[in-house]
């Protein structure tokens, strides 16, 4: 009976190399083994002088001083030998020529596997009369060699060799474990065989792949905390233009939303809902190691550009296919460690690294076509000019706006200023290794034109991922550079003569032609609102920004265990945008033309030490310790110039000093902010089934008040496997079970900067002598004891996996309690401020998140499932001495949104609709000036008459104690479904996203209800069924006089239920075979995106949200959603 | 080598622990200044002093916003059309309440604004280095900026809470009726002496004896001080340096202003912010002013928001009267066709007459806050309140009628005090419609709430002649108490 080792060596380099590497990759590495066998082998120069040293101690040196690693049965004499090496320079060969006696042992090299068998047991034919013997393979049919087979419970086993042939002694043990990495372990039932021939599967979930969690990475399987892993697979990765776009739909509790849908437009994203209401609640993210500041470079759209609230995506500068995974950290016990910007969840972007034994050229690349997915019906020529005439005969509008005629057949101005465009992305990327260096280079172009005219995005992006390891040093340098330009559609929130394009042409009056007679933009006498054509071209904006991000880091292993690692990184963003409105357009005729050139750089670096620790004590203990120290400082530097009155059209913005020197404006800025931290995490492991991690970090920013600099957040975290244990094994139902419970404390530093100071700062206009002239005034109440808002969030989650993990399936419960918010507390306005920032009251989120993957079908036919499900339950649970804030506006309507205590945050507030008058009505009950035809809003019980402090009557007339909740932004529930179904060369995906229970004000559908002036282009669905005498219509007012009841905008017509479900991805790819030295991969695929969308929203689409903020949904005069087609293929060189 | 190593990432790692201190998260403070010796240096200090003559610049979209709220609750005008028609007919039907944000923002938040400038300047000059004569000047305009905020919020609101400095507790009660009318009183009347002569402040805009005299005799109107007023009054015509301007046609034209009839003004530039009334008053498809021959050009704008005059009030005009003729009842339009605006309650007041020089909504035309006009009537008021029908009431009043081109009144055109009383409301509606002036002239003849009923606006009630005290400040100082009716 042999006394075999659990291979002591393998198991702790084993360790290092999953911290490295993720199951996708390492499968791909197994796979080209054979190709690429002898690289590494070839080029690792091994100097080595040892005398007198056993063999085992040779083995040790070599395995610290390269990435080799040596798969032996332990044996002692071997093990025990003493040789003598001296070798200079040498390959792996010779060190072997010289550790084993060629008689007696062979070896075999496999990339870093170094195969060492005794030579009788190599022959194989003869077996142990009292033995086990077995061959195992993968679901190809290839060997396995340096599989792990163990008799459970016990330190009895061995590996199997080249061939994957094992040999095991025939003893008590009951049942035999074969485990390897990236593989599903099997464990089979003795039974009195003497064969046994095992298959292992691949791993299908991937729990033994590794995710990065900040500061470090871990083996999923043993995540005590919420986090989710994408990799590739997983994302939206087609016709994507940034990071946060891979990820829409794609996770549990995690809501991505467009806030534009124009060429790089700008996305929000909330992890576990809004848990804030005056900071930020954007998650951090952090790019290889390198936390970003993802604000804005420059601030404002130019003069006379109407202003958006969608800002700009600043990640759309980072090319989406050099991204290889992305991690969602979603409780504290994963984000305490970023401390004061964990609040909101943190997404950890790890970008590709270079193969080593491989050189492969990559390109891939798609081309496609974009529309609109969805148009607003409004009023046709024709329509137009009887509803409007027909109004107007019945009492509205002034006799002078009749509308008397149709230009041709008129003009639909939607059609004019959309037009179906052209998407398309190159990518070309070089990536390999040689054991020492590895590196992963990539080149991008994608250009994105924008389905209405006037607006595009193109990125040229490069990349450079290098690492390199020397001894027990490793250097790594993940350097990206990108020049991104931007072309401006003139579109937002503004309004009438301010407004944009497509406000316009939503509003323009139908019955013109684009055109006068003498090409010149035609205008309408009534409404000053200008051409859309002459907004949409006319009002021109570019954009080009510069991006450099890099992130250096050096790591020592100062002990086996032990490293050391010294991380800076920078990002440094320089972005110009300028504008110009010529004299086509009404506004830049009347000013002799206005430029303005914005500016912005904003540049942040990192400094940061840490150190981790791993032992393993014992078979049954082990330890990782963490600990550091990070500083990271950030800059933004604007300047803004505008001009006006030119001699002509022509130098635009490239000669401002062309402009009227009396109206030039200049205006700049300069901010800072710092971060010092300290960091630690501990994890421990008891017998594989207790885990149990504490984290900790102490922040300390400038942006805090004086009296508050530093604060605290710890987290502490436990899972237990429960598939570990007997009587779970004994169900017989569980291949995976296991209970996570975490809680923290996380903050929340997104505040802005001075917040804590009294200042002066740039006061109100004065105009004194004829001119304007230097003002100064207090800027705020500074409060000194401002400090970052505190999140407390607990989670309990269950990992489960049924039939080999085929079936997995996490549920996530979790409740967050933002406390000492930020909170802008109203001060008597007679103070001469509004508000001050101070840190009372606070928010809950609660929610269920699930998780379901299956593979259905695993055979030639594969059939993949993934599906998501979260619910959010939003409530304001303390304002301090506030009662309410009611706020937010768009165009013409205030008052959009309540917050208040047991309340979702930003509830919609206003009148509910009852229906039309009608003429038999009773108008007694009011005293209000309505007629027949007018919207009927709800009187509520507002008077209390008996006194018992119950309302119980109405008053008679609508105002604003009428005003009721009639919805929120926060979804009851969202779900995202992918399937993946492949079979011969063919895969099909398919992506559907549903969201639930949310409203978002329609606000020109405000507009429509509401007109600010008659001669308007409305939607036509309330107008074509207007109530009149012959068709009393219940549902559509007269529009007689809209407005005769005054602003009740926000009600329940116009705030709609912005449910949907949406097919938003179908990929079809077809892989070929290929058997050529050339290529060595190659697929092509058909993808379509937003292809049917189920939805009872009137505007252009539910699912954006112009108004930037996604706890208060807005629409108005949003970009319009593309359906885009594309074709693609990826080649591998 | 290994030992070396590690001693230079100890050092590293310890060089970063060292450097960091505390005053590593220092803020620093770029664009915005640190108060700390702001006010040691004249030209800080002027620059927060231009802050607070900067709020109580009644201009731009909230000039406009401020005159229209006080008219569109009057005999003179109306509105239709635009997003300020939700505003505007809260105001024409009288159903303006608590939350209504122009009331808020324009009314009361703005105001407030201009006094905490005051008296952050008031709170820090005493301990400034500057020189006695400098601090002396910046203290009297500080407090005359402040006083003229207290006199539109108490013509506003009546009294409201009285901060003199700011580093008052936040809540605070509202003064009572004797308190406003003492401090109003007070503060105009201690710093005449010290401000300079009219013609002689630093800056055009900047306060001077005849701007703070003429908010005293204006303020003395507004509470009803009969005798006080009257005698103010007279001092300003006693300085000899006012008069009215020949011709009522011309006086607001742009190129006109810095008379010696604007005692007060507030200032308008086309580059912004400017005097935006007019794009309201131009009809819809305006093209040109017959009488006149103006044309609209493409710099200027034309609103959806169009301000209407009503035909009563057109129609109350004298023959002859040329103070009508900046009111227009006929345009010709874009298409050549001339439009009558008569009998529609659809004339319009040209009074802030086309700036050619328009910068999109900003014309240029100073506004003006008080003219002479005004204190010649205010005394003529006063002296008939006083002393019923007398010469030299009719006298000032003349004075204003003949440079509209109309002939004299006598005392016995007028049998009573009530008579004259009428007629003065009459003259100060020809002379000072789209001069937000009507809304306080009303109250103060009892005739608000009686002419809303007239023009059937039966929702007019007594408690309308004030303000409501603005929701959020209610909400946020339990201490302040709401106007009574709201």
């Amino acid at each position: 009976m042999k006394k075999t080792d659990k291979c002591p060596c393998l198991h702790g380099q084993l360790k290092k190399v999953l911290m490295i590497m993720k199951l996708t990759t390492f499968l791909i590495f197994v796979l080209t083994l054979n190709v690429f066998a002898e690289s590494y082998a070839q080029s690792t120069k091994i100097t080595l002088s040892m005398d007198k040293a056993t063999v085992k101690e040779v083995i040790e040196q070599i395995e610290s001083e390269t990435e080799f690693y040596f798969m032996l049965k332990y044996d002692d004499h071997l093990m025990n030998r003493y040789v003598d090496i001296d070798l200079d320079d040498a390959n792996i060969h010779d060190v072997l020529t010289q550790l084993f006696d060629a008689d007696k042992y062979n070896y075999q090299i496999i990339d870093r596997y170094i195969a060492v068998t005794p030579v009788e047991e190599d022959a194989m034919g003869v077996a142990d009369q009292n033995s086990i013997t077995g061959i195992v393979t993968d679901e190809n049919d290839e060997a396995l060699p340096g599989v792990t087979v163990i008799f459970k419970g016990t330190t009895i086993g061995t590996v199997t060799d080249m061939n994957g042939y094992y040999q095991l002694p025939v003893t008590d043990g009951k049942i035999i474990v074969f485990s390897f990495v990236g593989m599903k372990t099997q464990e089979i039932s003795l039974n009195g065989q003497s064969k046994i021939d095992v298959t292992l599967q691949a791993d299908a979930i991937g729990i033994e792949e590794v995710v990065a969690i900040g500061y470090g990475v871990v083996k999923k399987s043993d995540l005590t905390g919420s986090v989710s892993s994408l990799n590739r697979d997983d994302m939206n990765t087609t016709g994507v233009s940034s990071v946060d776009e891979m990820i829409q739909g794609r996770t549990p509790g995690v809501q991505v939303i467009q806030s534009s849908a124009e060429p790089g437009g700008g996305m929000a994203i909330r992890i576990r809902g809004a848990g804030s209401i005056n900071a930020s609640s954007s998650p951090l993210y952090v790019i290889d190691g390198l936390p970003i500041d993802n604000g804005q470079i420059t601030a404002g759209s130019g003069a006379d550009i109407p202003g958006s609230r969608a800002p700009r995506n600043p990640l759309s500068s980072i090319n989406p296919a050099d991204i290889e995974s992305i991690e969602i950290l979603k409780d504290a016990s994963a984000t305490a460690i970023y401390g004061a910007r964990g609040a909101n969840g943190v997404i950890i972007v790890t970008t590709k690294s270079g193969k080593d034994g491989t050189f492969n050229v990559n390109y891939n690349g798609y081309v496609g076509t974009q529309s609109a997915a969805n148009t607003v019906d409004l009023l046709s020529a024709e329509e137009y000019m009887t509803v409007l005439n027909d109004i107007l005969d019945e009492g509205g509008g002034n006799p002078e706006e009749r509308v008397t005629g149709i230009q041709g057949e008129g003009t639909d101005w939607q059609d004019e200023v959309m037009r179906s465009a052209l998407i398309q992305s190159h990518n070309l990327s070089f990536s390999g290794g040689n054991g020492k260096t590895s590196f992963y280079s990539s080149l991008n172009y994608f250009n994105q034109e924008g389905i209405v005219v006037n607006s595009a995005f193109k990125r040229y992006d490069a990349r450079l991922n290098l690492q390199h390891k020397v001894n027990k040093f490793t250097l790594g340098v993940n350097f990206t550079t990108s020049y991104t330009q931007d072309e401006f559609l003139a579109y937002g929130y503004a309004i009438n003569e301010e407004a944009g394009a497509l406000y316009a042409a939503l509003n323009f009056d139908p019955t013109l032609q684009v055109y006068n007679e003498d090409g010149t933009f035609q205008i309408s006498p009534y409404i000053t609102t200008d051409n859309p054509m002459a907004l949409a071209t006319g009002k021109d904006g570019f954009g080009n920004t510069y991006r450099t991000l890099g992130s250096f880091y050096g790591q020592y292993e100062i002990l086996p265990g032990w490293t050391a690692k010294l991380n800076g990184g920078f990002d440094v963003q320089n972005s110009r945008r300028d504008s110009y409105v010529d004299r086509t357009t009404k506004n830049g005729a009347g000013a002799g033309g206005i430029a303005s050139i914005i500016n912005g750089i904003k540049t942040n670096y990192l400094f940061e030490g840490t150190s981790t620790y791993m032992k393993d004590f014992d078979e049954n203990n082990s330890m990782t310790l963490m600990g550091g120290v990070t500083y990271q400082a950030f800059n933004t530097d604007r300047n803004t110039m505008n001009a006006r009155n030119f001699p002509n059209d022509i130098t635009k913005t490239w000669d401002m000093d062309a402009a009227d020197p009396t109206l030039f404006q200049e205006f700049s800025n300069r901010s800072t902010y710092k971060l010092l931290s300290y960091i630690a995490r501990a994890n421990y492991n008891y017998k594989d089934k207790y885990l149990f991690t504490a984290t900790f970090r102490a922040d300390g920013s400038s942006r805090f008040g004086e009296n508050n600099k530093f604060s605290y957040f710890p987290s502490l975290a436990g899972a237990w496997k429960m598939h570990e244990e007997d009587f779970i094994k004994e169900l017989n139902t569980f291949s995976l079970l296991k209970l996570r419970g975490s809680w923290g404390i996380t903050g929340n530093q997104g505040i802005g900067n001075y917040q804590s100071l009294t200042t002066f700062a740039t006061g109100p206009t004065a105009i004194m002598n004829g001119q304007k002239t230097t003002t100064l005034d207090p800027s705020r109440i500074g409060n000194p004891e401002l400090k970052w808002e505190t999140t407390e969030q607990i989670n309990f989650g269950m990992d489960m996996g049924f039939y080999d993990n085929r079936i997995y399936t996490t549920v996530d419960y979790y409740s967050k309690e933002t406390s000492d918010m930020l909170l802008a507390l109203p001060v008597p306005s007679s103070s001469g401020f509004n508000s001050v920032l101070q840190n009372i009251g606070s928010i809950r989120n609660r929610g269920f998140e699930f998780m379901l993957e299956t593979r259905n079908f695993v055979g030639d036919f594969k059939w993949n499932t993934n599906f998501n499900f979260s619910t959010i339950k939003n409530e304001v649970l303390d304002l301090g001495p506030i009662p309410e804030i009611i706020h937010a506006g768009a165009g013409w309507t205030n008052g959009i949104a309540l917050i208040k205590e047991g309340e979702p945050l930003n509830s919609f507030y206003g009148y509910e609709v009852e229906g039309v008058w009608q003429l038999d009505d009773d108008f007694s009950v009011t005293s209000d000036p309505v007629q027949a035809g007018d919207t009927k809003f709800k009187d509520q019980l507002t008077v209390d008459t008996d006194g018992d402090g119950v309302p119980d009557a109405t008053d008679g007339k609508i105002n604003d104690d009428d005003r009721v909740i009639i919805g929120n932004s926060f979804p009851t529930f969202t779900w995202g479904l992918s399937n993946n179904l492949s079979y011969k060369g063919f895969a099909l995906n398919f992506f559907f996203e549903g969201v639930h229970g949310i409203e978002m004000l329609n606000n020109n559908l405000v507009d429509s209800y509401f007109p600010i002036n008659f001669r308007r282009n409305k939607l036509a669905e309330p107008y074509l069924n207007r109530w009149t005498a012959d068709n009393p219509s219940n549902e559509y007012p007269s529009f007689v006089n809209p407005n005769g009841q005054g602003n009740k905008a926000v009600n329940t017509t116009t705030v709609e239920d912005a449910s949907y479900i949406r097919l938003k991805t179908v990929k079809l790819s077809y892989y070929f075979k290929l058997k050529n030295k050339v290529l060595k991969s190659a697929n092509v695929y058909v993808t379509g995106q937003n292809l049917f969308t189920i939805s009872d929203y009137s505007g252009f689409d539910p699912s954006t949200n112009s108004n930037g903020n996604p706890s208060l949904k807005i629409d108005y005069n949003s970009y319009p959603v593309a359906r885009t087609y594309m074709i693609g293929c990826e080649i591998g060189f | 080598m290994k030992k070396n190593i590690l001693y230079t990432l100890a050092l590293l790692l310890g060089l970063f622990f060292i450097n960091s201190c505390e005053n590593v998260l220092e803020e620093d403070v770029y664009s915005e200044l640190d108060p700390d010796g702001l006010f040691n240096d004249i030209i800080g200090a002027e620059a927060v002093l231009h802050a607070a003559y900067g709020e109580s610049q009644l201009n731009g979209w909230n000039g406009k916003s401020l005159l229209n709220l006080e008219e569109w609750c009057t005999d003179i005008e109306w509105e239709t059309g635009g997003g300020e028609n939700r505003t505007a007919v809260q105001m024409i039907n009288f159903t303006w309440d608590a939350s209504t944000g122009w009331i808020t923002d324009l009314m009361w938040r703005g105001p407030f604004r201009g006094v905490r400038d005051a008296n952050t300047i008031l709170d820090n000059i005493e301990e400034s280095t500057l020189s006695d004569s400098e601090k002396k000047l910046i203290r009297a305009e500080a407090r005359f900026v402040r006083a003229t905020e207290y006199y539109y919020m108490y013509t506003y609101f009546g009294p409201v809470p009285l901060r003199t400095s700011a580093t008052q507790e936040m809540e605070l009660p509202r003064a009572s009726e004797q308190e406003m009318l003492t401090f109003l009183e007070t503060e105009f009347s201690e710093i005449i002496a010290d401000l300079p002569d009219p013609g002689d402040e630093k800056l055009y805009g900047r306060a001077h004896k005849g701007a703070a005299t003429a908010f005293l005799c204006k303020f003395y109107l507004a509470s009803k001080q009969w005798q006080k007023c009257a005698d103010a009054a007279s001092d300003l015509i006693n300085m000899n340096y006012y008069e009215l301007y020949p011709d009522y046609r011309e006086l607001f034209k742009v190129e006109n202003e810095r008379n010696k009839e604007y005692i007060w003004v507030h200032q308008a530039v086309v580059e912004g912010p400017g005097n935006n009334y007019i794009n309201g008053a131009f009809p819809i498809n305006f093209s040109i002013e017959p009488k006149s021959g103006f044309t609209w050009t493409s710099n200027m704008r034309n609103w959806a928001a169009q301000y209407r005059l009503y035909d009563s009030f057109y129609n109350s005009f004298e023959e002859g009267d040329q103070r009508k003729d900046l009111i227009i009842s006929e345009f010709i339009n874009k298409k050549g066709e001339t439009v009558s605006l008569l009998n529609a309650n659809n004339t319009r007041s040209f009074k802030w007459w086309p700036d050619v020089n328009a910068q999109g909504n900003d014309h240029g035309n100073d506004i003006p806050e008080i003219r002479y006009a005004d204190i010649l009537l205010a005394r003529a008021e006063a002296l008939n309140e006083l002393n019923g029908p007398n010469q030299e009431s009719i006298d000032l009043i003349n004075m204003v009628r003949n440079r509209a081109n109309l002939g004299d009144i006598s005392v016995a055109d007028f049998a009573s005090k009530e008579e004259l009383r009428d007629h003065i409301l009459n003259e100060r509606g020809w002379e000072f419609y789209s001069e937000r002036k009507r809304r306080q002239d009303l109250i103060r003849h009892g005739k608000f709430i009686s002419s809303a009923h007239e023009r059937g606006i039966t929702n007019a009630q007594d408690f309308h002649v004030r303000m409501p005290i603005p929701q959020v400040e209610i909400d946020a100082n339990p201490m302040c108490e709401q106007n009574p009716g709201y």
